[in-house]
């Protein structure tokens, strides 16, 4: 008697079904690409930080007629990680440090005569809207009350890297606070997952960009971390090599240092240099 | 190593209602079974970050299982708990369906004949229902195990991945891999590959049709 089911035979349909929705889901991909029109969009690759203010770029540089964006937001880190992998993915890659730029230069993977710093940023420390934690200093982070501090990856997030650096400038009793809250560090893939876990834990603080506390209402801005005790936070465009679309990727980063685009990131918080960029 | 915790923590926690529901689709009709069946199935198909997010803003300060609401906190959130939570919700799907399986291909009469023997269900279930659908319940928790193991887009969202405390196997390969620490990415991955290598090879084994013990009479 066998009408009962083995439990591999009913493994081995699922595999099949598994195979066939990955041909579809390929299939559709195909598709998609085959109606591409004209005046193809531009890809850019850009910081998790930038997403917001980009968006809305987006819209502005289009009613300006300019081509169409589409967008890959991550952390930079991430991003120059995934340029490496596949050059001609992006055609603009708007990094949050220069560090991840210069290692696409270094790969010869962006054009580094188009390399250009656009904005600034200033870090501030966080925590939820409803959090009784407050700060008057930054060395009052070493106190029991906070559990963890979120931060971007130290070693790769930007944000995470200007945070540590900062954060070991500032000497405690015992030596820099870098080392009396390492233990209680959560590193999080980029600025939004720190914003995530800070909204989630009122015993939780997190390091981010003054723009991403400005951007999400359920966190509250404790403290802001001078510009002196951070490397330059600078935002830096750059055109990739692999580009199809060269002059129209360099007509975008002209647009984003330009006079045009400084209204927006005003508005979003970020600062505009004013000298000459690059 | 905390991959290693977790997952165990994990499959343990969730072993005994698995089984029991498992067993309750295999066996009985009731209203709602589809609808039960198919949202224990959802964590199979909803992407890792969705179920994660979804866990975050439950188990946030002020979320319905938030410490506000119940008035004492779960501590959950960038905990090792956490992750054996996020493990948990990822893995039980596997570990229902396959054992639901397993107890599918007892054969009924068996057990009703240990009931007319004067056996209880509880004993019946002990007693002859776990053992003959014993290799199908190792491969689920086989299969459920290592789902914990390699769990990554939940876990990520509500334990973060804190060295040491809730980094496990699989947020250790993306941290390596973020950084650009391209040795230690691949020795992780080396590990990955062994561990769902044996686990597959063993899961198989045990999930092989044997003419003893798969209730064919």
């Amino acid at each position: 008697m066998t009408k009962t089911r083995s439990p591999a035979s009913a493994a081995r349909r699922l595999c099949r079904g598994a195979v066939l929705v990955a041909l579809l889901v390929g299939a559709c991909g195909e598709a998609d690409r085959a109606q591409d029109g004209a005046a193809e969009p531009l890809t850019v690759f850009a910081a998790a930080s930038l997403r917001d203010v980009m968006l809305e770029q987006a819209r502005e540089y289009r009613r300006l007629g300019g081509r169409e964006l589409e967008f890959n937001f991550a952390g930079s880190n991430v991003l120059a990680l995934q340029l490496e992998a596949s050059p001609g993915a992006a055609d603009v890659f708007l990094s949050a440090d220069s560090l991840w730029v210069e290692y696409l230069e270094r790969a010869g993977l962006v054009r580094s005569e188009s390399t250009v710093r656009f904005l600034s940023n200033q870090l501030v420390v966080v925590a939820a809207t409803t959090s009784p934690l407050a700060f008057a200093e930054l060395g009052a982070l070493a106190s029991a009350d906070v559990r963890y501090l979120a931060i971007g990856h130290p070693e790769a997030v930007p944000a995470g890297r200007y945070a540590r650096a900062a954060l070991e400038r500032v000497a405690v009793d015992s030596g820099p606070l870098w080392s009396q809250v390492e233990e209680r560090i959560a590193p999080a893939a980029d600025v939004r997952a720190v914003l995530a876990l800070v909204e989630a834990r009122d015993d939780t603080v997190g390091i981010v960009y003054r723009t991403d506390a400005l951007s999400s209402t359920a966190v509250r801005s404790l403290l802001e971390i001078p510009g002196s005790s951070t490397p330059p936070i600078g935002y830096f465009a750059a055109v990739t090599r692999e580009s199809e679309h060269i002059e129209a990727a360099t007509e975008l980063v002209e647009y984003l240092a330009g006079e045009e685009a400084r209204p927006i990131f005003e508005r979003h918080g970020f600062d505009v240099p004013v000298v000459p960029r690059g | 190593m905390v991959s290693l915790k977790v997952a165990t923590a994990a499959t343990v926690l969730i072993l005994v209602p698995c089984l029991l529901l498992a067993y309750r689709l295999a066996r009985s009709r009731f209203r709602g079974k589809r609808l039960l069946s198919t949202l224990l199935g959802l964590p199979l198909v909803l992407p890792p970050t969705a179920v994660g997010y979804l866990l975050l803003k439950l188990l946030s300060a002020r979320g319905p299982l938030g410490r506000e609401t119940l008035g004492f906190d779960l501590d959950l959130i960038l905990t090792w708990r956490g992750a054996v939570i996020a493990a948990g919700v990822m893995a039980m799907p596997l570990v229902v369906r396959t054992a639901q399986v397993a107890f599918e291909a007892v054969d009924p009469r068996l057990e009703m004949m240990a009931r007319t023997l004067g056996y209880n269900r509880l004993q019946t279930f002990v007693r002859f229902t776990l053992p003959l659908a014993r290799r199908g319940l190792l491969a689920a928790i086989i299969l459920g195990f290592t789902r914990a193991v390699g769990e990554f887009g939940a876990t990520v969202t509500i334990a973060g991945s804190i060295p040491g405390q809730t980094q496990t196997l699989a947020s250790a390969i993306y941290a390596a891999q973020q950084v650009g620490d391209h040795r230690e990415a691949y020795v992780l991955l080396a590990i990955a590959v062994i561990v769902g290598f044996v686990a597959i090879l063993v899961a198989e084994h045990l999930a092989r049709p044997h003419a003893e013990d798969s209730g064919r009479t």
